[in-house]
């Protein structure tokens, strides 16, 4: 790979684009909460799912924003390409919702187009999810090997028991290795109560829409549960601004 | 179908409904997929409409209307189709894509990537002060409680 810098003159896009790999890490859940947080702020940007798993239509992108996001086929030779196609003539910001097992297809497409998009002002941010779960660990690494400083990254330590343990994370020689060499950002999404975080994904509610009761699902609205959604959102729109060059062109 | 056979078809009105419950057919339906059982419908209907029925009656309506059938589903369920990318609308577009009467050079997303630039250059809110932080040394209870000397105190 050549080590020379691409000359560009300034970031106008920005394609933010969850890493393929280990499935049910939060991915899709985290996706959902940026989305909040665009809303929150009315900056306008396309939604894509690259989940071409047909079981997995719950839970995926689909789901939470039926006619708003599309869905493209990542393994169509053209797939990857109409994202930064969309990128130049909407909105400056695309988030794209990557399936597992994604990685090989991604790889290849940043091999041949990156040094294009660039071209066109087009910045990347790759989101990793780690859990306490190893694998999750083995994902990112995979991940960054293969896309190098061709992207920003931002790690999302993602809390799935109370309390977490990153020890894979936090003490893995490669995960430091990662950290020292790329410099991700890491932010950190705390622990969802199932009682809450159940629900919402069966009825496709993301948890900014739980918290402002935008929904008619009963179980949804009692009080607890709204309270508990909107710590978890102000949480996690305060990890967002604390990242936000990662999220904005 | 041939013209008599068409004449007499529409002469001929409707039946009655079969059912008292027929009326409220959707709304039924509705109630059940949201997930409320036989019993509260019931409750639900007589609160509602003062239609009295029993729970085995509702069972059985409930059940012969939610089968599917091969030609028109009884219940329209909406099934999501996916969108596709060309078809994708921008969410939150304030402004249209292109503009007709503008010039060709101009950015349609000009005012969106200006409020981004704010946005990134505003610099991160400072962390909240607590109004009372004690070290956990301090709160370790086996401890004795350190004292202020006399002095502090008299002028406390």
């Amino acid at each position: 790979m050549s080590a020379l810098p691409i000359p560009i003159q300034e970031t106008k896009r920005r394609l933010v684009l969850t890493q393929g790999g280990k499935g049910g890490t939060g991915k899709t859940t985290l996706l959902t909460a940026l989305v909040d947080w665009y809303d929150e702020h009315q900056y306008a940007y396309t939604l894509v799912d690259l989940d071409t798993e047909a079981s997995k239509s719950r839970g995926s992108l689909i789901h939470y924003f039926p006619g708003k996001a599309a869905k493209v086929d990542i393994n169509r030779p053209e797939g990857l390409d109409d994202l930064v196609n969309v990128l130049q003539d909407g909105p400056p910001i695309v988030v794209a919702d990557m399936g597992a097992g994604a990685g090989q297809v991604a790889y290849r497409w940043f091999d041949d187009m990156y040094e294009g998009a660039r071209e066109l002002g087009v910045s990347f941010t790759a989101i990793g999810l780690v859990t306490p779960d190893p694998a999750t660990v083995d994902s990112v690494v995979k991940w960054a090997h293969a896309l190098q400083d061709r992207t920003d990254y931002l790690i999302v330590k993602n809390s799935v028991t109370n309390p977490s343990n990153f020890n894979a994370w936090d003490r893995a020689e490669l995960a430091q290795q990662f950290r020292q060499n790329l410099h991700p950002q890491v932010i950190e999404m705390e622990y969802h109560m199932p009682s809450v975080e159940g629900p919402a994904r069966n009825h496709g509610l993301t948890i900014g829409r739980v918290a402002s009761r935008q929904h008619d699902v009963q179980e949804l609205n009692q009080f607890t549960h709204v309270i508990r959604a909107q710590a978890y959102r102000r949480h996690i729109y305060a990890e967002f601004d604390r990242v936000k060059d990662l999220l904005l062109p | 179908m041939t013209p008599e056979h068409q004449r007499v078809y529409e002469s001929i009105p409707a039946d009655d409904p079969q059912s008292r419950l027929e009326p409220y057919r959707e709304l039924i339906l509705r109630w059940r997929r949201q997930g409320r059982s036989i019993r509260r419908i019931c409750n639900l209907l007589h609160q509602s409409f003062n239609v009295s029925i029993k729970k085995s009656s509702l069972h059985e309506y409930v059940t012969l209307r939610s089968r599917p059938r091969k030609q028109k589903p009884e219940i329209d369920i909406e099934i999501e189709q996916p969108t596709t990318l060309s078809a994708a609308k921008p969410i939150n577009q304030t402004v249209p894509p292109r503009h007709p009467q503008g010039s060709p050079g101009e950015d349609p997303w000009a005012e969106q990537r200006e409020r981004m630039r704010r946005h990134k250059a505003e610099p991160p809110p400072p962390p909240k002060r607590k109004p009372f932080e004690v070290s956990e040394e301090d709160l370790d209870g086996t401890k004795p409680l350190r004292m202020m000397p006399l002095s502090t105190q008299k002028e406390n």
